[in-house]
């Protein structure tokens, strides 16, 4: 049983703060992505669980035990780090073993635990070799492989993927879900990439300015963001965001689009941001309820291949829509675009809290 | 295109390093040289720096060298004889030489086994002590020189430097390595200015510090003794190395340190299996570096030790080889050729550790 369990946990340099009190429940073998833009306290939250750097308040548990006065390597805890961390003097062999020679582990468990590992990754071919000898992608298996040996009951991740080229990180993205179902360890998964966090994740945990801002499954963060952080984070091209006002049922933006907003809201006038995804903004009507028509005029059409992200303003502002090639969207075109009212958020503009 | 384009960038960089080879490597050249030639070539003026030559530059006749009696002889006239068949022979081995003349019942051997031209000294003639009786060829190159080291204290002065050298090595690395760890990582009050401070020490230079050192010396005893040496050399080899090693120790990606500890090292397990054999090629570094300094060092070795056999090489050199204004380069260049060995061999040995940059593939 290794849960992880983090109790208002803050971190300060000096003036600072780093990590700004949170509270977070890693369930045993649950494979859990921290995801934020770089200083969000994501990797030093990481790094406290590590035991690389010490909590200025709070409680971290593993496995329900205390651990912010344990040094790292009683904490049962192994870590991938951004930049491999290889020992450069050692063979992928001995960096493999090195923790277990280091805890005294019998000579023929830790052939049989690098051996068994090794052949996982694919790396048995090469385990004579020194890492300079490795290509990129090799090196980062054999930290992977490194932490894997340990079999211990928590696995870190900071950013492990962000020093690959796109195509392997997409492979490695594959690999490693693979492999945590397969070794059913703990793991704590550090990036920025909000792709790879819902590709991978059991639930993510979004963070910004040193607060966790939601803690979700990959489907909720899509679909129920709590707030307009979390709705900008999540997805690909990102959520199209209006201020405006919310009158009578009905959001006014600006330029004099008035947009119906069916779901219960908050009595009276109220200042709100208008956000909207741009995969749910269509090219034609598709029957459902709830959509408007906004007279629009594309601007940008930047093609994907089969999707096409096209960057449209109306009286409100610029925004962009996802739609498909074989829609032969071309610039200077106008037309009356779909917005579905029913996937659509509104914000409050002062707390960016969802209303 | 073609030859010239091809060979381009060969033509700029040689451009660039012959002027600073011709300028780092010509006193090795002379020195070298100057080691293996004849007196007689190395005094010909005319000759010099250039290679050996076979004749004099101005009567182009072969050098030769004159043969003297011995001074040591009696100074009263003395009646001597060469026996027919010796004045040609030559001495086929340095264990039983032939004699070439003799005066009286002393025999005056060849001074070098090089080849004998002539001794026109008629029979029964007389001769008093350093008159010339005969001449010799010289032979050029000669080992002359290096032969003639062994007659002095050169040995005995090679190793006490060696020995003081290998010394201060050892007693540098144990302190510089943990000191500049400890800098260069470690997160305590003040770390900047002691690591500043460490290198000032550095800069100021022992012929101020020779004075007070003196006195620390005297207070210990080891006046005259290689330990006044091991015990001063420290003071400025350990600061440089600290100084140093600290670079080395910086360079050490921080995240293998973590990783060592994540995987169940103490601090100091951490040390002696991760960060010490990653900057092995900066400690050996330090190491040569730290040999050198004391290797060369003169001001302490000629101010704490006065007797001949104690003295390390560069002052033994310096102090012994000159006397009064008379300069004898040839054993001068010869013991500077074999005093420098020691270095050229250590750096040799550890050129690879240079070069090779251990820690590639420690990151990314």
């Amino acid at each position: 049983m290794a849960e992880v369990n983090l109790e208002n946990v803050e971190k300060r340099f000096g003036e600072t703060w780093a990590v700004a009190g949170i509270d977070l429940t890693v369930h045993d073998q649950e494979f859990v992505i921290l995801v934020g833009p770089s200083g969000c306290g994501k990797t030093t939250t990481l790094r406290m669980i590590a035991g690389l750097e010490d909590v200025s308040a709070g409680d971290i548990r593993i496995g329900g035990r205390s651990v912010v006065n344990l040094p790292p390597r009683d904490r049962d805890i192994a870590m991938v780090f951004q930049s491999y961390a290889l020992y450069p003097h050692m063979d992928v062999y001995r960096n493999m073993a090195f923790s277990l020679q280091l805890r005294r582990v019998p000579k023929k468990e830790i052939d049989r635990r690098v051996n068994e590992v090794a052949e996982i990754l694919g790396l048995t071919p090469q385990l004579k070799r020194k890492p300079r000898q490795l290509s990129g992608g090799q090196r980062q298996r054999v930290a992977v492989g490194a932490a894997l040996c340990r079999q211990s009951g928590v696995l870190l991740f900071d950013e492990p993927l962000s020093n690959l080229d796109a195509k392997l990180r997409v492979h490695m993205r594959t690999e490693l879900k693979r492999l945590h179902q397969k070794v059913r360890s703990t793991m704590v998964y550090v990036t920025h990439d909000q792709v790879e966090a819902m590709t991978m994740g059991d639930r993510i945990v979004i963070m910004n300015g040193g607060k966790i801002m939601q803690v979700a499954t990959p489907l909720e963060a899509y679909d129920k963001p709590k707030n307009r952080f979390v709705a900008g984070f999540i997805g690909t091209p990102p959520m199209n965001f209006f201020s405006g006002e919310w009158v009578d049922s009905k959001v006014q933006l600006g330029g004099g689009v008035k947009l119906p907003y069916p779901r219960s809201s908050p009595n009276g006038t109220k200042s709100v941001v208008f956000g909207i995804r741009p995969e749910h903004i269509y090219v034609r009507p598709s029957g459902n309820k709830g959509e408007t028509a906004v007279p629009s005029v594309i601007e940008v059409v930047e093609p994907l291949g089969h999707d096409v992200v096209a960057t449209a303003s109306c009286g409100a502002g610029v925004f962009q829509l996802a739609a498909e090639i074989h829609d032969g969207l071309k610039p200077q075109d106008k037309l009356d675009l779909q917005f579905d009212m029913a996937r659509a958020y509104l914000f409050d503009r002062d707390t960016e809290c969802v209303l | 295109m073609g030859f010239w384009h091809r060979i381009r960038g060969h033509v700029t960089s040689w451009a660039f390093l012959v002027p600073f080879l011709a300028f780092a490597l010509f006193p090795f050249y002379w020195a070298i040289i100057t080691s293996f030639k004849a007196d007689a070539n190395l005094y010909d003026l005319r000759r010099n720096p250039f290679w050996f030559a076979k004749t004099d530059a101005v009567t182009h006749q072969p050098y030769h060298k004159d043969i003297i009696v011995p001074a040591s002889y009696p100074a009263a006239p003395i009646h001597w004889e060469i026996k027919q068949g010796d004045h040609t022979t030559r001495s086929d081995s340095e264990a039983n030489p032939k004699p070439i003349a003799r005066i009286g019942d002393q025999v005056v051997y060849s001074p070098v086994d090089g080849t004998l031209s002539q001794i026109e000294v008629p029979e029964g003639s007389t001769a008093r002590p350093v008159d010339v009786i005969g001449t010799i060829e010289v032979e050029n190159p000669t080992v002359t020189h290096y032969k003639f080291l062994a007659s002095t204290p050169f040995y005995r002065w090679m190793q006490v430097s060696l020995l003081t050298g290998l010394a201060v090595v050892i007693l540098t690395v144990l302190i510089a390595v943990p000191a500049a760890y400890a800098l260069a990582r470690l997160k305590f009050h003040g770390n900047r200015v002691i690591g500043i401070a460490i290198f000032l020490t550095y800069l100021i230079p022992p012929t101020i510090l020779f004075i007070p050192f003196s006195q620390f010396v005297g207070a210990l005893h080891v006046d005259n003794t290689i330990w006044s040496l091991i015990l001063s050399y420290p003071t400025f080899t350990i600061p440089f190395c600290t100084w140093l090693l600290m670079g080395f120790f910086r360079s050490v990606p921080k995240e293998i340190e973590e990783r060592a500890l994540l995987d169940g090292a103490t601090r100091m397990q951490m040390l002696r299996l991760v960060v010490i054999p990653v900057v092995l090629p900066g400690i050996l570094t330090a190491a040569i570096f730290a040999f050198t300094l004391s290797f060369q060092e003169y001001v302490y070795g000629l101010t704490f030790i006065s007797s001949t056999a104690n003295r390390t090489l560069p002052v033994g050199i310096s102090v012994e080889m000159v006397r009064g204004d008379v300069y004898f380069w040839g054993p001068l260049m010869a013991s500077a050729v074999l005093g420098s060995l020691p270095v050229v061999i250590v750096y040799g040995l550890s050129l690879d550790y240079f070069i090779s940059g251990m820690t590639t593939g420690a990151v990314k």
